[in-house]
């Protein structure tokens, strides 16, 4: 998350709230569909599986698998130099961008084994970050 | 086309007219002869519809912006053919123009600003994941996980296409560059050196399309379409799919090839769509002039650049000549269908195929473009 000083006004709208109402809570949350229990990246109206409108918010394992990740030497205002971005593919299917946290973690392995975790006072708000794990 | 590159002071909107007017001349043909307008732009409002009211046509039967990202070129071409083949339009002019430089501000930041953080996008202002750099890293990084595929491998490609750049009077990069200068330079997003990354450039092109009867009576050359098509495979973010690795090309490349009823073989020179060097390689895998996962070795001997075997992005492609979206890959299709391109001219010319691509290795566009008329 970069400080003030990088000029991005960052705020979350009412569509992704449960998303960081949940980090905040040191929970992953993502969407499920009710219907046929398929897991999905938010935000979705309807299930990107059986379109079924039974969409709801729910906490995952947060345990997730390391899919790629890229060591950005860009710099930008407010942002460590360099740092991490990271695809990560939950337990529960469900692949998206994030960042690392730990020692070295731009070797780390692909395929690693993840665990989110969640700082409660992190300002503006909340991001998951993902730990390895043995 | 315009000339291309950090040329300041002139609107979007200024470089579209210059580009128009140059095709016209080229072909040709009057303003007044224009009855289809296709534009695109990268996120730029100068190629909003109105614009064709800032360049005075009129009375257009065809007339839209057309938005597939990267892909774009394809999409008009292909909804041009179309409306031509029907009669909807005689003459249908497709421009893409963009002015994202401006005066000391550099290409990450004259992007990067752009964003709008909506929604879950808002994560990608707070993790840092600004333009395209990264989640096109991320998809080569995966690549070279499962494949072995190294960063000399993708260097090969830009140092082909800058061999081809130095004989594009066009091109903006005109100093010779090696896979040690490759290797040497910064790193913006691992595994992507400074060079494996395209250029920006302020500019015009367009195009112009008719019948091929109508094409006799035309100052050029023709350039025949021999098939337009795309595919869009999406992505739900779900484990299983490996959408950085298999991309849209796969789908679009094989109807093209149905479509024209050639094979891959038949290809002579090749026009790739070339935001990354990765790009280009993933491309040639789905397409299947190699196998998935073996691009890296198949174009670390060079046989991408001059005098190579599969002469590719021959003007120096978005890497080293200019940065058009799709129309860096279509201009210099038509130019080296027409044996126009000079000192660059690959002598065997009859088939080029020419591909667009967007949303991050997503949306795809093919075309396959021939001297021939059968
Ligand atoms: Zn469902």
């Amino acid at each position: 998350m970069p400080t003030e000083s990088s000029g991005l006004d960052l705020a979350y709208d009412a569509s992704s709230a449960p998303f960081f109402e949940g980090a905040a809570q040191g929970r992953l949350v993502l969407q499920r569909c009710g219907a046929c229990e398929t897991w999905m990246w938010p935000v979705k109206y309807r299930c990107v599986h059986c379109f079924a409108a039974d969409v709801e918010w729910r906490p995952a394992s947060g345990r997730a698998t390391l899919y790629s990740l890229s060591v950005v030497h860009q710099q930008y205002p407010g942002f460590p130099h360099p740092y991490v971005i990271a695809t990560v593919e939950t337990d529960e299917g469900v692949r998206f961008n994030t960042t690392l946290v730990g020692d070295d973690v731009e070797n780390m392995a692909i395929g690693s084994a993840l665990m989110a975790e969640f700082d409660a006072d992190e300002q503006p708000f909340t991001l998951p970050r993902f730990r390895r794990i043995p | 086309m315009t000339p291309m590159g950090k040329i300041y002071g002139r609107t979007t909107a200024d470089f579209a007219a210059e580009a128009i007017a140059l095709a016209l001349e080229d072909a040709g043909l009057e303003k007044s002869d224009i009855d289809g307008l296709l534009l695109n732009g990268n996120g730029n409002l100068d190629m909003d519809p109105r614009l064709q009211w800032a360049l005075g046509f009129e009375d257009l039967s065809l007339m839209s912006s057309m938005r597939a990202y990267g892909s774009s070129v394809g999409t008009m071409v292909q909804y041009a053919s179309l409306a031509l083949e029907a009669g909807l339009a005689n003459y249908v002019v497709l421009v893409y123009g963009d002015t994202p430089l401006k005066p000391a501000v550099g290409a990450g930041a004259a992007y990067a600003a752009r964003g709008v953080w909506d929604g879950m996008n808002v994560l990608k202002a707070a993790y840092g994941e600004f333009g395209g750099n990264v989640p096109y890293a991320l998809a080569a990084r995966r690549h070279m996980d499962l494949f072995g595929t190294t960063s000399e491998q993708l260097g090969a490609i830009a140092v082909a296409q800058r061999e081809w750049a130095l004989m594009n009077p066009l091109a903006q990069m005109n100093k010779p560059m090696t896979l040690a200068d490759h290797q040497a330079s910064r790193l913006v997003a691992e595994p992507f050196h400074l060079f494996d990354c395209c250029l920006v450039s302020n500019g015009a092109v367009a195009v112009i399309m008719t019948t091929a009867e109508r094409a006799k009576d035309l100052r050029q050359p023709p350039v025949h379409l021999k098939a337009a098509t795309q595919a869009a495979p999406g992505d739900n973010q779900r484990a299983g799919r490996e959408p950085g690795i298999v991309t849209g090309a796969k789908q679009a490349g094989e109807q093209a090839f149905a479509l024209a009823g050639i094979t891959r073989d038949d290809v002579d020179i090749l026009q790739l769509y070339d935001c990354y060097t990765y790009t280009v390689l993933v491309t040639l895998e789905d397409y299947g002039f190699c196998a998935k996962g073996e691009g890296g070795a198949f174009v670390e001997d060079g046989k991408l650049g001059p005098g190579g075997s599969l002469p590719t992005n021959t003007g120096g492609g978005q890497l080293s000549g200019y940065y058009m979206w799709g129309f860096t890959p279509l201009s210099e299709t038509v130019m080296q269908v027409r044996g126009q391109a000079g000192e660059r001219q690959v002598a065997k010319n009859d088939i080029v195929l020419s591909s667009g691509n967007g949303g991050v290795l997503n949306f795809h566009s093919t075309t396959i473009w021939s001297k021939h008329a059968d």
